[in-house]
Order: C-alpha cells, then structure tokens, then sequence
C-alpha cells in the first residue's frame, strides 16, 4: 500500500515527463516506454484506490450546516485525503482526497490515460503490400509524450482537488497540453481547432476564476471560523467543502447567488459541451490525433458535469434547484440535437463526436432529475461513456490509419477485411446505442427511470434518443462495415495489430463487466451521491 | 374477494441459470474460436459446440419445467445470482437483482424455446451446410437462444429488457447474414431502428410504472407515496403490491397528463410488443426480415421472437386487467392486423413473404387472446403457432434449398414427388393453421375466437372482434392453401437439373416430421370443455392468471363492458362450426382457383387489376412510410447538420471574427496613439543616450579627474553651505 | 612630542592624496594599481587611529586586516588582467587599451 496514493496518481506522470524531457535524443525509442510506464503506475495505484475506498462514508450536510469548520476530512465523505498549507497569505491549500463523485472519474482518468498513450505507440511499419503505415505518433515523440503526461496530471488534478485555487490550477495545467497536443499532431484544420478549443475553455475558466475570486472574497463561515490544515484560523477560504457546507454569502449588489451559479454553469457547460456552447468539440475531435480524441471524449468533457456537481450543486443547493428545469431541458436538447447532428455527420470521427454530444446530454439529464436513480445513472454515465467513447475514437482511428480518409461514404464491406475489428466495432458501437447487457444500457436506463419522476415531458422526449442513436449508429455500420467491399485496396487491410488489441480489449471487458454487474462501480458513488442528493433537496 | 388467491410459492433452483449460460457459451466459443475450428476441423466442431449446449440448455429446462409441473401447487422457481442495480443509501430507491424467475407461464415459453430452438439447430446443419462463414450463423443462433430465454426467464421489467433487445440485436445480425448484399443487410438495419421504435415506448412505461410506483414531484419538491415502499421492477413484487387494496386504489387514482397510469403504460407497453411482435403500425420490418437465412426466420420471426410481446403482454397481466382501454387497444389492434396482415397474404409471389405476412396475422390472433383477457389461450396459439409456422418456414426452406435459393412460386409447382417429407409436413401444418379441427391450430384458434366473442371488458363489442378473427382466419386458410397448391401441385417449374439433384436430408427431415406431427397433435392439451375435454393447458397456466381472471370478473361486473355472454358450450360449439364452415369454404375456393399455375398477371385478370395492384404492392405502407416518415426525419437530420455548420458554429466563427475586427481596429489606435507616446519617450532615451555617450572616453584618468574635480566640488559647496 | 590623532589624520590624507595624484597622472596601469594602494592604505591608517583613539573596541583593527588581505586578493586579480592586457595588447598603457568604451 502507498502512503499519499493520490499524489503519486497526480504527480508520477509529471516525473515521467520530466525524465523524458531530460532523457538524450538518442534513447527516443524508448520515449514511449516511458510514457506507458508513467500512465501505468497511477493504474496500478488506481486498484488501490478502489478496493481502499470505504463505499459508505458520505457527508451529512444537513448535519454540517449547522457546525463549526472542522478538519475531520471523514465528515464531509473525503478519504485518502491530503492536506497541507500551500500559500499561506491567500489560506490556500493543497487539499486533495476523493468521495464517492469524484472517485469513479480518478478510475476513469487512470484508465483512459493508459490506455491513449497505448494508443499512441509507434508500431513498426509492417511490411505489405500497400504500405499502410499503422501509425501511432511518428513525429517530435519527446514532446508528445511529455504533454500527455502533463495532461495526465492535470486531469487527474483537476478531480481530486478540493480546494478552489488548486482546483483551477489544475484545469488550467491541462488546457495547455490540450493545446499543443491538437495544434501540433493534428490534422488540415488542427490550428483553427486548437484555437478555438482553447478560447472557448479559457472564456469558460475565466468565468470560473470570477466567481472563485467572489466566493474567496464575500464568503464568510457561518460558525466558528475556517481552519488551516494545521489548525490556525483563516476569514477567508478556497477550501470546496468548507464553502459548501458552512458559508454565508454577502452578495455586492447585483451579485447573487444565481449569477454566481451561472458563471460556474457556463464554464463547465462548455466544457461538457452543452447546446449551444458545443461546436469546439467535432472540430477538436476530427483534427485531434486519436489518443487526443480518447482523452478528450473519455476524460475532458466530463469535467464539466464532474464539476457541475462538486461546485454548483453543494455550493449553490438552492439555485440548483431553481435551474433543475433548465438543466433538464439542455440536457434533452443535447441528446436530440446531437443525435440529429449525428445523423447528418459525412466524416466518421465526427459522427461519433456529436455521438458524445448526444450522449453527455443524458449526464446533465440524470442529474437535473435529483432521484437517487437518476443522479447514479448520471455519473454512471460518466464513466461508460468514458470507456465506450474511447473504444469508438481507438476503432476510428484504426481505420484512419489504414485508408487514410474518414468518409463514411468512401467505406463499404470493412466487414469481410477486417473480422476483428469488425468484432471490436459490433460491441463498442452496440454499446453506444445502448444496447442492454453492455454498460452503457445500465446507466441511460437509470437516467431515464430517475429523470422521469422529475421531468416527465422532457425525459419522454430523451427517451426517443434510443431510436435516435439506433439510426445513426446502424446507418454508420451499414455504410462502413456491410455490403460489398468498395475498394479493392480494403480486403488487403490488416486486421487489428496487437498495440490495437492493447488498447481496446480493456475497454471492452469493462464495457462488458460494467453491463452485467454494474454494482463495482455504482457502490462508489451511491452512498455520496444520495447524501448530496439529500443535501440539494434539503434546501428547497 | 382477492383473499383466495394467494402469490404462488418461491422455490429457490440453483440450476437456472444454466439454462441461459449454455447457449451463452456456445456462442463465446464459436464467436472467437469459431472460424479457427471451422479451418481446422471442418463444421461439425461449430455445429457440434451450437447444438451441445442448445441441448444442454434444454435438458436443464426440461428439468425446470419438470419441477414446476411436479409441484401441485404453484411454484416459481427462483434464482437470484447477483444484485444489479442498488444504492447505498439510506432513502428508498430502486434495487434490482440480477435475478431468474420460472412460473408455469415461463415454463411454456421455455418448452417452446429450447424444444423447437433445439429443432431448428439442427435444421440449420443441413440447410446452412454451403455457407462459408458457417460458424458466424451458429454463433448468432446460439447468442439469440440466450438472449431468448433470458427475455422469458427475466424476472423483471429490466431484466426482460436486457432479452428483449438482445433478441433485437441478434435479429438484426441474421437477417444481415448476407451482409455484403446491401438489400440484405438494410432490411436488418429496418427491423433494428422500427424495433428501437417499440423499444422507446417499452423504456417510456416503464419510467412511468416506476414514477407511479414511487412517488411525485410537486412543486418544486420530491413527495413519495403510494406507500412509501421501495420502488420495484420486478414482476412479483408489483403483483404482490396491487393484491394490496389501499396499494391498488392509490395506484390506479394516478394519472399523467390527465389519463390513467395504468392505461398509458400499458398502451406503452403494448406498444413496444408491437414493435416486437410485428403489429400495426410497426409491422413493416417483419416480411423485409425474410433476407435472413430460412431458420433463422422459423426460429426467429416464426415461433419465439416475435412472440415476446404476446408473452409480455400476458406476463403483465395483473397490470393489463386494470384498463379496459389497454385491453381494448390489444384486442382491436390485433384483430385489426390479422385481418390487415392475412389480406396482403394473398398475392405475395415470394414464399417466405406469404408466410410472413401469415405470421403478422397469426401474432394478432394471439393479441386478440390476450386483449381479450384470455390470456392462457392467447398463450396456448403462442405454442401452437410456434409448431406449425416453424414446420412451415422449415419446409419453405427444405424447397429453397433444394431449388437452389430460388424462393419464388413461378420456379415452385409439382414438388410433391421431389420433396415428400417436405410435402407431408407442410401439409399438416397448412391444415393447422387453417384450424381445420382435430389439428393444433383448431383448438387454439377457435379458444380466442370464442373468447373474444364472449368477452365482456373491451370497448369494442366482441362480436366484431369475433368476425374480423373468422375472416381472417377464412383468409388465412385460402392464402395458405394457394401456397400449398402453387408449391407442391401442378407441373413441375423449376429446370430438369434441378428436380433432379433435389434431395432431402436427415437432418433436415426430422425436425419436419417433429414439428409438422405437433401441429396436428399438439392440440390435444388444449381441447376445451365444449368438446369434452378438459383444456389441461388453460388449468396449467390458471394459477399464474387466477387472480387477474377474477378482477377482469369483477371489474366487467362493475360495468363498461359490452358483455355478449353465451357462456354456453352450445354457443361455442355453434361458432367453432361457422369458423370451421368458412374455414373450408377458404381451402375450397383456394383449390378450384389454383388448380392451375396462376402468374401475378393471371390473378390480376383474375381479382380486378386495381384491388391486386394494391394488395400485391401491401397498400403501398412501405412507401407511404419511406415518403411520410423516413424521408422528413432524414431532412429534418440534414437541416440540424446544417443548422449546427452554419448557424450555431456561424454565430461562433462570427464571435472570433468579430474579435479579430475589434483587436484590429484596437491594434490601429494602439499604434498610432499608445504606442506613438511610447515611442515617442524611447526615442527621445535613446536621443539623450547617444549625446551622454560621448562623456565615456573610456580613459581612466580622465575619470579620475573627473572624480577629483566631483569631490573637490563638493567639498567647497559643503564647506560653503557649512559656513552660510 | 605627543602623537594625537591630527597626526596620524594628516598622514593618511597626505598618502591619500599622492595616491590620487598617482591615480589621475600615471600611464602605465602598474603604476595607477600603487596609487590605488595608496589610497587603501590611507583609509587603513585613518581605520587604525579611529580605533586607538576613538571609544575603543577592536572593529577598526580588524576592518584594517580585512583591507590587507583584500587588497592583496584585488592585487592579485588586477595584476593578473594587466598581465592578460600586456599579452593581449603588448602594452600597459591604460589609454590604449579603451575597447570596453564601445
């Protein structure tokens, strides 16, 4: 067992970086090593942190409200917590720990993590006859990997911080990487992508940043004073629990708690993305290189609805439910819209880009609901999606590899090639259409149960989502994989090379597992997700 | 009154989920080993793995259904292997096993599906003996046999869910099995997206059952109710719920959007079994599903699949009883499509077409039994159609195998003599399900026809549902007997060569004569009491329908109902005659017409041009769904396309643009204003710089001199200052 | 006669001032480093009689020491670049060597 597990989750990456950037050129081939070696220890430590977590610890707001600040991190549901004083003439802290909303995603980043950068090994051209070069990343691999691991760190950062200043750090950490990684190792348009990728999280984060500065500013506790890690007082704090659970707010004229909910709304609803906050994410996906794309889907946008809940919900109860209906309604347009863009979509990697729109519309839906169902079967959501979107993004990728185009309408018989992968492809996108017995099944239909008991209208409406995706993903399989083959060059494809093996058949035991027996994962958040159920309601 | 039925007894039963798990396996192994051994070891090491663990599957239901049977009370048999889905919290959500159920209703299913799924398999080794990727079919048969029994064993709303699309999923895969025809591979993405239609409406009740099962939302706070007991989706315990009085007043007062709970998820429900079962208005995937190989239409689009929503629309009995309205919608759209569906019957040129469309009819037979509240008959013509329609599309593939994949009528006639077994077996079940009596098809048939007519809780009059059954059942003998002759009567159509290589196999014959011997006999179990019998079958599945009989007593008591009420076995008997009489006189007109060959052409002249062009082109549904449908969604999918690239992304582009035209204009007044002082400032710095510069002569001495002058300087102004 | 602190003060600025003269007048870059030796040693006697005769302690004794051995150091070092200059150069004459001014 590891002492302070999370930091080493967060920061070993980061010394893998390092040893990289300062590794001689002339070791370059083992770059890639060294990179999987780094994605690899925080997946190890990632089962330690799952078989330690304790799954019925959850704060009792209720209770909290009504006393002093304390340091028992128990209290407020934290556990493999660390807390020490950073900056000390701002009271911030470097406070990391996870509860039951934020450790399925802690899993989530480890895994996906390693899984891209498996994804991103440079295999050795094969020898065949067309010459297709089964590529993974060919060029500059000192800095690729060095930015993949720093975006590891930030990721993994962003969902074990609690306090508000180490929180926003770390978002910003990994914005930057984000960056370089499409703008650098992407496609035709990857400047115009990378641009308005990261102009769109920046106008999100600085949003954020306002509303953090107002809350450290006119947040006062509303008994006893806040406490320091090592015990001295402090007026003000970045500490997320502590201004969740016993603030009071001076508002500044204009300034309520609605705008400040907003503010953090937007922010993180680009991020997710949200109708109509969501054009960043097909440009972003169809120029990013694949493990880009894995990353992106299955990690990045979840920060938005991870923060939506760690942020918006405990620090703003009461105006969370004032915006439930509208959360609903978004997240219902997501699902519809998406689907429908979907549809229309000619380039493979973009279908399956607003494939994630529609199906992160389901995570804002479930949440928006406040039953125990549908709040589970949102960030249950979170993680199958997370897993299935990889699959599809690793499935793309492979056969972008080898045709060099992603025109659904250029395909046609892939199925007679390639049979694995054909396989593969069967499962990832039945997955995705949410086909019971796969992962995905479980948590839309928890969705579905719970947000109808609160949204009636809209979760019918949703719910039509299912036929939607069916068209979409059916119609994508019937171009690319059935009827004959349309160009002679695809029956000499290779079928799946063992770095794809690597990478998909994880992904796809999970998928399989998750389908069956969800409760692994649904145990780790219920408890926690109940008790700020419970809190959110609690201020009605 | 509901006293006296008490919830059947659980048995616990280790075993069940072998039932499931076998064919699970076999198709693991054929599905990642499959075409290794298929190259290695030819196809008996598929077909060996396909068949053992069908077999196996059924030995161990044919012990379920033994134990079931055994015990003269009723049982359920129960396995629980894991929990599913639960919360860990202190409120009340929902919690749902992992978990098999077997009752007497489950039990039928369960003979019909491993006993004639097991028959079909081994169909399959023979007629599917030339195909290439021969382990892939298997695979899918096997996945299919356990998505099947996990949908009839499922002891929930979800559980049977997870069945239910996963029959979809393999449906899908079979009938695509010719994938690289791009015709072929389309009519399985139909049945898949048309099947996803019923499936919403399935997810839509049951998100509605449970909300009306939990509690509300009102005014902006979550308030539960109806007893405040944990919300459940699993069959017995929302039975064992309404058998609570004050449970069942609360939950049948609960309305959405001004109708009845109940009714609305019923409909849903129904709904979503029409989509399944192949009713209006979703049935158009079902005769597209004919691309699939011919078993896979026997076993799948015959006798279990498309059966399911007959299944669940009985398994939900307890929910259905309480809406006459739901009942009502049953019956009506039932019988509505068996007549719709056996019309369209008649001119179909394509063998398989004409069965399935024979099949659509037949589902809405037994939608009419359970519409009508006679679910145990509804479920009995589930049976008995399994056996005759399987021995149809088995015999309709012996003939296609034997003509090469040739599969239309004009290549048929005369194959009597070719094809004995084929003909004797096809004959049997031609006669079943035409109900002429003493045949399986008979009994079952003619127990929901009497059933409907004697009903006393649809909307509709019974009367009528009765004569829209006995037309059809008139249509469905002349079609089929129009089959019949144009197949095996006659001279001979197809080439020399042919008839002459056609031969029947072993393996292929004995699931004939199994299943054509059951379409006569099978009946047996159901003869009812009019004819003295004493209906064993009805008896058999009383228990799991008992207490929902009696509320439909009740509840037509009660009033709303247009009860016809013969109750006599003299008034059953008089309108299994008529049925019987039209019945005959179908296969009568049936045999003077197709004596001889009659092309499309000749039956044109035949019926009148117009009344054939319709029927043959099926009222132009498909069409008026492709033009009414199909086609708007896929515009409205191109206008969000475009809406999304132009305007959304537009306002983006704008926004970045109109920063660039702000920071450029910017950009100019910084440069002539901002930057003009700043530079401005710097050159005047650099200006004094170059002039200062010249003080540095670099020479020490000068320096210090200036240094010694500096100093002296200052101490006389000191010194002066000092003084002053 | 008895020797007062005006004697000693006179003595350090007339070295102090020959150093300067030295310091302003001398070409040759050996002889301006005596005439900053000069100058050091002057502040040094100044540092000594301050502390003989000012309130006591031994802080000008030891800052006296200090000056030595820094000089020494500063010697040491100038004495080394005059040699580099010399080589570079071939001359010692500080006027020519005026390079850095650019």
């Amino acid at each position: 067992m590891v002492d302070h597990v999370l930091s080493w989750m967060t920061f070993f990456p980061l010394l893998a970086a390092a040893a990289i950037l300062v590794l001689p050129g002339r070791l370059q081939s083992a770059f890639k090593w060294i990179a999987v070696l780094g994605a690899a220890v925080p997946f190890l430590l990632a089962f330690q942190v799952w078989l330690g977590f304790d799954t019925h610890l959850a704060a009792d707001g209720r209770a909290l409200r009504g006393a002093a600040p304390t340091l028992d991190a128990a209290a407020y549901g934290l556990q493999f917590v660390e807390r020490a004083v950073w900056i000390r003439a701002f009271n911030i802290e470097y406070f990391v720990g996870v509860d039951g909303v934020s450790v399925s995603m802690v899993l989530l980043t480890a895994l996906v993590s390693l899984v891209a950068v498996i994804a991103s090994v440079r295999v050795a051209r094969p020898v065949e006859p067309h010459h297709h070069s089964i590529a993974g990343i060919q060029v500059k691999e000192r800095a690729y990997y060095g930015l993949i691991l720093l975006l590891e760190t930030g990721m993994m950062g962003v969902f074990v911080a609690l306090d508000f200043f180490l929180f926003y750090v770390f978002w910003e950490v990994m914005l930057l990487p984000m960056y370089f990684l499409i703008g650098v190792w992407g496609g035709p348009r990857k400047e115009y992508a990378a641009i308005k990728f990261f102009l769109y999280t920046l106008l999100g984060s600085v949003l954020m940043l306002l509303a953090i500065v107002y809350m450290y500013i006119y947040a006062h506790p509303a008994h006893g004073s806040y406490l320091l890690a090592d015990g001295s007082a402090a007026p003000h704090t970045f500490n997320m629990m502590y201004l969740s659970y016993h603030t009071q707010f001076e508002w500044v004229s204009f300034i309520t708690g609605k705008l400040l909910w907003v503010l953090f709304f937007i922010g993180f609803a680009i991020k997710i993305p949200m109708f109509p906050f969501h054009t960043w994410l097909p440009d972003a996906h169809v120029e990013a290189p694949t493990a880009i794309s894995v990353i992106l889907a299955g990690v990045l946008l979840k920060m938005g609805t991870y923060g939506i809940l760690r942020v918006n919900y405990p620090v703003f109860p009461a105006e969370t439910l004032w915006a439930s209906t509208a959360m609903a309604v978004f997240g219902t347009i997501n699902i519809v819209y998406g689907a429908f863009c979907a549809m229309s979509q000619k380039d493979f990697k973009s279908l399956v880009a607003y494939s994630s729109i529609s199906h992160m519309g389901f995570v804002l839906l479930g949440m928006s609901s406040f039953t125990q169902e549908g709040m589970n079967g949102a960030v249950l959501q979170m993680f199958n999606h997370g897993t299935i979107t990889s699959m599809m993004f690793i499935l793309v990728g492979v056969i972008y590899d080898r045709a060099h185009h992603r025109d659904l309408a250029g395909f046609g018989g892939l199925a007679k090639a390639m049979p694995v992968y054909t396989g593969f492809a069967g499962l990832a996108f039945m997955a995705a259409l949410g086909l019971p017995g796969l992962s995905g099944f479980i948590s839309e239909a928890l969705v579905f149960l719970g947000a109808f008991q609160t949204h009636r209208v809209a979760t019918i409406i949703s719910a039509s989502g299912v036929i939607l995706a069916a068209s979409y993903v059916l119609w994508m399989v019937h171009r690319v994989f059935l009827g004959p083959l349309r160009k002679e060059e695809y029956g000499e494809f290779s079928d799946l090379n063992w770095r794809e093996w690597l990478s998909l058949v994880p992904l796809a035991i999970v998928v399989v597992v998750l389908g069956f027996y969800p409760m692994p994962v649904l145990d780790l958040m219920s408890a926690s997700l109940g008790a700020l159920r419970d809190f959110v309601l609690a201020a009605g | 009154m509901e006293g006296a039925i008490h919830a059947a007894r659980e048995v616990p039963a280790g075993y069940l989920f072998l039932i499931p798990l076998f064919p699970l396996v076999g198709f693991a192994l054929n599905a990642t080993v499959g075409a290794t051994l298929q190259k290695r070891l030819g196809r008996g090491a598929v077909h060996g793995i396909a068949l053992a663990t069908v077999f196996a599957s059924l030995a161990v239901a044919a012990r379920a259904i033994w134990e079931v049977v055994s015990h003269d009370d009723a049982v359920v048999l129960t396995q629980t292997l894991w929990p599913w889905i639960g919360f860990q919290w202190k409120g009340l959500s929902l919690s749902l096993p992992f978990a098999f159920a077997v009752d007497r209703l489950t039990a039928v299913m369960l003979f019909v599906v491993t006993f004639v799924g097991s028959l079909i398999h081994v169909f399959s080794t023979g007629y599917m003996q030339d195909e290439k990727p021969y382990w892939r079919f298997f695979a899918f048969m096997n996945l299919f046999m356990f998505a099947m029994l996990v949908l009839v064993m499922g002891d929930s709303f979800l559980m049977m869910f997870v069945g239910w699309e996963g029959v979809g999923l393999c449906s899908y895969l079979l009938i695509s099995y010719y994938y690289e025809e791009p015709d072929k591979a389309a009519a399985g993405m139909k049945a898949f997206v048309v099947n996803r239609i019923g499936d919403f409406a399935f997810i839509a009740g049951m998100a509605l059952l449970l909300w009306a099962l939990v509690g509300t939302w009102q005014d902006g706070r979550f308030v539960a109710d109806a007893g405040s007991q944990a919300p459940t989706l699993v069959f017995r315990e929302i039975e064992a719920r309404l058998h609570d009085d004050a449970f069942r007043e609360a939950f049948l007062a609960k309305t959405a959007w001004g109708v009845p709970v109940v009714t609305l998820s019923c409909v849903l429900f129904f709904f979503g079994a029409c989509g399944k079962s192949a009713q209006i208005p979703l049935y158009v995937w079902l005769p597209d599903a004919m691309a699939g190989p011919t078993p896979v239409s026997a076993l799948i689009h015959a006798a279990t699949m498309v059966t399911a929503g007959v299944y669940m629309v009985a398994r939900l009995n307890f929910l259905y009883v309480h809406s006459q309205t739901a009942m009502t919608v049953v019956a009506v759209v039932g019988a509505l499509t068996a007549l719709f569906a056996a019309t369209i019957g008649f001119f179909q040129t394509d063998i398989k077409k004409v069965l399935a469309y024979s099949t659509v009819s037949q589902l809405g037979y037994m939608f009419v039994g359970v519409g009508v509240g006679a679910f145990s008959a509804g479920i009995f013509h589930l049976m008995t159609h399994a056996f005759f329609k399987a021995c149809l599309f088995l015999g309709s593939g012996s003939i296609i195998y034997a003509l090469h994949h040739r599969q239309d009528l004009k290549d048929m006639g005369g194959l009597r003599r070719v094809l004995p077994a084929t003909y004797w077996t096809f004959l049997a079940a031609t006669v079943a399900i035409a109900g002429i009596p003493g045949t399986s098809g008979f009994f079952s048939k003619d127990e929901i026809l009497w059933r409907a007519f004697d009903n006393g809780q649809t909307l509709v009059s019974g009367e009528v549902i009765w004569l829209f059954g006995v037309v059809a059942a008139m249509f469905t003998a002349f079609y089929m007997t129009r089959l019949a002759a144009l197949t095996f009567f006659g001279t001979p159509r197809a080439d020399e060569h042919t008839l002459h290589h056609a031969k029947e196999y072993k393996r292929m014959t004995i699931p004939l004569w199994v299943l054509g011997g059951l379409a006569l006999v099978g009946g047996v179990v159901g003869v009812p009491q009019a004819l003295g019998g004493s209906n064993r079958f009805e008896h058999f599945l009383e228990p799991v329908f008992a207490w929902s009989g009696e509320r439909l007593v009740w509840l037509s008591e009660e009033g709303g109902g247009h009860g016809a009420g013969l109750h006599s076995h003299a008034g059953e008997v008089v309108l299994m005659a008529v049925a019987v009489g039209l019945a005959v006189a179908g296969i009568l007109a049936a045999v003077r017409i197709y004596r001889t060959y009659r092309s499309p052409e000749d039956e044109a002249r035949l019926y009148g041009a117009g009344i054939h062009r319709v029927i043959f082109h099926k009222y132009f549904v498909d069409e008026g769904y492709w033009a009414g449908v199909v086609r708007p969604f896929l515009a409205l999918t191109r206008a969000a396309g475009a809406f999304d690239k132009f305007v959304i992304d537009g306002v983006v582009n704008l926004c970045g643009h109109a920063t660039k035209v702000t920071a450029w204009i910017n950009g100019g007044i910084d440069r002539v204003f901002v930057d003009g002082t700043v530079n401005a400032l710097a050159t005047a710095t650099i200006e004094a710089g170059q002039r200062v510069r010249r003080l540095q002569t670099g020479r020490l001495q000068a320096y210090v001199t200036g240094i010694i002058v500096g100093l002296s300087g200052l101490a006389v102004l000191v010194y002066a200052l000092g003084r002053g | 006669m008895h020797v007062t602190l005006t004697h000693f003060l006179v003595l350090a600025a007339a070295l102090f001032v020959l150093g300067l003269i030295n310091l302003a007048t001398r070409r040759n870059a050996i002889g301006v480093l005596l005439g900053v030796e000069l100058i050091l040693n002057a502040a040094n006697i100044n540092l000594v009689a301050f502390s003989r005769y000012g309130i006591g302690g031994i802080e000008g004794h030891a800052f006296a020491v200090m000056v030595i051995a820094l000089a020494a150091a500063e010697t040491v070092v100038a004495l080394a670049i005059v040699l580099a200059i010399f080589h570079h150069y071939r001359t010692v004459d500080v006027d020519e060597v005026s390079r850095m001014k650019e």
